[in-house]
């Protein structure tokens, strides 16, 4: 589902490259960690992953597109069969719930009768079915946090990548986000989620791809 | 493949009416700015519309008289109106005698004809009223006017020419006054809707990331604030429109009064609706231009 080829990314005025010829593949309904120490490179290379940087060299598949290669108006074809989910949520928080889910769905034309019925299951599936007239300011950071994964599930993705999904969460809080990440994987989506918390890498048995400055220093269970 | 396209509208329009209610201040301030430099425009071009109009009714009613001693006859006078004829543009020529011509000044001055009274009946002088063809060019009297100076009979021609150059004068200073006013007009509007835009795009950058993020084109992501440009505009030109409505009910008697005292009878018609539709148009096309600035600008800020 995701193969990387000597990729390597470098930013302008960076002391060193932020991924130094990176090497790693992911199946298709795996779950991956993406873990390491700050600047280690984990955001950089989701940040390849859902299409918001491309690298210097090398390539990147995903779902067997070369996306080093594509061309710019084929981007947002694309981003529709990633969802991504992040540390900080990236909602509106001025629009409710449903508004922030359906928004995935908006961008694809889909009609209103459709995306209701989408954003409803999303939402149920995340527990907040009952929630979803609630502006997401109003929102607990837990129950933010499931209507940014409702957004990312809605669509249906291949893929769903996770930035630090509990980061800003308690301990109880990530563990049911956690749960419901391995929920989403368990119907068939492949997930990959970068973490540096050695509590959830511990306690969930999924394969692990460590960096190290900008390169993978270890993968394993 | 429509339909699609037809969900994606509603969703633009409906981000953009969401743009709008949130951004209710300062697009408030930015509709009001384009309405008062819309009314100014509307009025100058009302002005020099009303303007034109007089300088077109003139020039279509404009005739050249060549005035002839008193005693001279219509008989006497046919070879001035025949040489009057030959001239190209010419519609119509006809003798006035000078008693013809005191009683159609008596009936012209109504309740104040007794002024005439106690005056020789050849005070005024016969004529021969040269009609010229509708629209005929200024420089087509001072043609018929030139041939009928060398007439021996004729004593004087009048033509009206200088009243009807000052005018044109006034005209050509007055266009290119409201060219330079519109062009800047235009741009203060565009400056105005581009850099409200340029606003409410950096307060929702968050929005737009997440549009992109979720896999919005940039077309989808840049319609909604494209509209909201046009909904101000609009906006501003329908608010210039009711203030030039307004301002017409207002003041058109005293503007007719006024340009009566110096041109003579005038009329500005009814209310200027024209102008308002136009006013609006210009406004939401101005929008949509602001809007197109205002995002590429924002475009070109984030790539950078």
């Amino acid at each position: 589902m995701i193969e990387l080829y000597h990729v390597s990314k470098v930013y302008e005025r960076a002391a060193r490259p932020a991924l130094d010829d990176v090497n790693l593949a992911v199946e298709k309904g795996e779950f991956v960690f993406l873990t390491g120490p700050s600047g280690a490179g984990k955001t950089t290379l989701l940040r390849l992953l859902f299409l918001a940087e491309r690298c210097n060299r090398g390539q990147v598949f995903i779902a067997g597109k070369n996306v080093a290669h594509l061309a710019d108006s084929q981007l947002p074809l694309l981003r529709r069969q990633i969802g991504v989910v992040f540390q900080d949520f990236k909602l509106i928080d001025t629009r409710t719930a449903e508004q922030n889910v359906a928004l995935a769905l908006d961008v694809q034309g889909l009609s209103p009768s459709v995306t209701r019925q989408r954003v409803f299951d999303a939402l149920k599936r995340v527990g907040l079915a009952h929630k979803r007239a609630a502006e997401v300011r109003r929102l607990s950071g837990g129950e933010q946090q499931r209507v940014a994964i409702a957004r990312a599930i809605v669509t249906e993705p291949l893929v769903l990548l996770a930035d630090e999904p509990t980061g800003n969460l308690d301990p109880e809080r990530a563990v049911d986000i956690m749960n419901l990440l391995s929920d989403i994987n368990a119907r068939g989506t492949t997930v990959v989620v970068a973490t540096h918390d050695p509590i959830l890498l511990t306690r969930y048995r999924h394969r692990i791809i460590a960096l190290a400055d900008g390169r993978v220093h270890s993968a394993g269970v | 493949m429509i339909t699609t396209a037809i969900n994606q509208a509603r969703s633009v329009t409906r981000t953009a009416l969401l743009g709008l209610r949130q951004g209710a201040g300062a697009m408030s301030l930015s509709v009001g700015i384009i309405a008062l430099s819309l009314t100014a425009l509307g009025a100058f071009a009302l002005l020099l519309l009303q303007l034109s109009r007089l300088a077109d009714a003139w020039n279509r009613e404009m005739l050249v008289v060549a005035f002839l001693d008193p005693t001279v006859t219509a008989e006497l006078a046919e070879p001035v109106r025949q040489r009057a004829r030959s001239v190209d543009g010419v519609l119509d020529a006809r003798f006035v005698s000078s008693h013809g011509a005191r009683a159609r000044l008596r009936e012209a001055l109504g309740e104040r004809a007794h002024v005439l009274d106690g005056m020789d009946d050849d005070v005024i002088p016969a004529a021969v009223e040269v009609e010229l063809l509708p629209g005929s060019p200024a420089e087509q009297s001072e043609r018929v006017a030139a041939a009928l100076k060398g007439e021996p009979l004729v004593v004087e021609v009048a033509w009206g020419a200088e009243e009807l150059g000052r005018l044109g004068a006034v005209l050509g200073i007055l266009r290119l006054a409201g060219g330079l006013l519109g062009a800047l007009i235009a741009l203060v509007t565009i400056l105005v809707i581009s850099n409200t835009l340029k606003l409410t795009l950096l307060a929702r950058r968050d929005e737009v990331q997440i549009m992109v993020l979720v896999g919005a084109s940039p077309a989808f992501v840049r319609a909604p604030f494209v509209i909201e440009g046009a909904l101000q505009g609009l906006s501003g030109g329908t608010l210039a429109g009711g203030c030039l409505l307004g301002l017409h009910s207002v003041l058109a008697l005293q503007v007719e009064q006024a340009l009566a005292r110096a041109f003579g009878s005038v009329s500005l018609g009814g209310p200027p609706l024209g102008v308002v539709v136009a006013l609006m148009g210009l406004g939401a096309g101005l929008g949509i231009l602001g809007g197109l600035v205002g995002v590429t600008r924002f475009a070109g800020r984030e790539e950078a």
